[in-house]
């Protein structure tokens, strides 16, 4: 669907994406993570044809990727989007009348369930619903990938556990490919299949939910019996005090031997030790 | 959910248990995944993980259009793993643990032997 070729872009002196290259195949929501300056908006911007590359391609569904050619299959929705000043219910109307494959009925349940007030004009809208109403209006539209640029970022938790209820909804009754950025790395986990992460421009790594339940995971227990382990497994980080460590492994899963714990680690905990330093003394 | 175990395992092992005990009886339908999910607060992804795994143990059989149901004989067939994994490795582990505190099997074997007559005369 989304293939991405030694993609590169630079600003001025800076390099946002470096040689990049990535094939999203199958359908999914999947979460792109990074830290803040990873490239991640870069990405997404590229991927909708909002700006150009410095070198490499994209195609969407075959079809290249330019600012003179920007794929009618992608919507991409910034953070702090803004829409005009009428009332939601003109909105959401306008929006259908302006598009062939809008879902009004989709949009109006959503909105019923998030409780927006239809009367109400945009400005008159929170923070929160302003993005609620921009993203449902989004996710009515059945394009086939949908970029989502920290969405949930300044929501409070229960606004962000109904806008994950409203993605996962969404993609149950439009199965696409949904990319959504986000620090938020934990709630995110309880929708997202698959896991983008990137760093300084470069892809670190690609992989499902699954395998990092079953891969991610620390190691507990006394200096002397841990180093042995980690011999043969693929530790990205470890935190030693005096006798006694923790070794994070991504690897398969070992059956420790007696007076090592094993213990799952959290995405968050993942994405730190694979991005932040290696070793936490 | 604890920590120690992936999920999806977890969730194998509480649909499981919940055979074992008659929660589920044979040709029962199971709870679908989307509840699952919802139930313990876990990605849908690793729900429909934990079916597929009992689905290919032959614990769980599919009937089209309704669901997962428990297959016949599912109750033995845990039953008998799980008597398996008890007798290697929960007893080996209360093994090592006693000999680290000192306790010798005589000892074990007498609180056992009281302990199981306690629970007899319930």
């Amino acid at each position: 669907m989304i293939e991405i070729t030694k993609l590169t872009k630079k600003y001025a002196n800076v390099t946002a994406i470096d040689n990049l290259s990535l094939t999203l195949q199958q359908e999914g929501i999947y979460c792109l993570l990074g830290r803040n300056g990873a490239g991640k908006t870069t990405l997404m911007k590229l991927l909708a044809g909002y700006i150009k590359a410095t070198q490499g391609t994209i195609t969407i569904e075959s079809k290249l990727v330019s600012p003179g050619n920007m794929p009618e299959s992608v919507n991409f929705i910034e953070s702090g989007s803004q829409q005009f000043n009428m009332k939601v219910a003109e909105l959401v109307e306008t929006a259908a009348a302006l598009q062939d494959d809008f879902d009004l009925e989709f949009a109006w349940e959503m909105i019923e369930r998030f409780e927006l007030d239809p009367k109400k004009r945009f400005k008159q809208l929170s923070f929160g619903m302003k993005t609620m109403l921009t993203t449902i209006i989004s996710l009515s539209n059945n394009s086939k990938v949908m970029l989502l640029d920290e969405p949930t970022l300044g929501f409070d938790a229960i606004m962000r556990d109904s806008f994950n209820n409203l993605l996962y909804r969404s993609y149950q009754a439009y199965p696409r490919l949904i990319i959504v950025s986000t620090h938020l790395i934990d709630e995110i986990a309880k929708i997202t299949e698959r896991f983008i992460i990137i760093d300084k421009g470069c892809l670190l790594l690609e992989t499902s939910i699954d395998e990092l339940d079953e891969n991610a995971y620390t190691l507990s227990g006394a200096s002397s019996l841990i180093h042995p382990l980690l011999e043969q497994l693929n530790c990205i980080g470890t935190t030693e005090i005096g006798s006694v460590m923790a070794a994070h492994i991504y690897d398969r899963r070992i059956t420790p031997p007696e007076g090592v714990s094993i213990e799952n680690m959290s995405l968050q905990d993942f994405f730190i030790n694979l991005v932040g330093g290696k070793t936490n003394a | 959910m604890n920590d120690n175990q992936p999920i999806y395992q977890q969730v194998v092992e509480r649909i499981e248990s919940d055979i074992i005990t008659g929660v589920y009886q044979t040709d029962d339908l199971i709870i679908s995944t989307t509840q699952i999910a919802k139930l313990y607060s876990i990605n849908p992804t690793t729900a429909v993980r934990a079916i597929g795994k009992l689905f290919d143990a032959g614990i769980l059989y599919k009937r089209r259009g309704i669901g997962m149901c428990v297959a016949e004989g599912a109750r033995e067939k845990i039953t008998a793993r799980r008597k398996q994994a008890f007798l290697n490795q929960t007893i080996d582990s209360l093994l090592l643990e006693s000999k680290t505190l000192g306790i010798t099997t005589e000892q074990l074997i007498e609180v056992i032997s009281n302990k199981s007559g306690e629970s007899n005369n319930d």
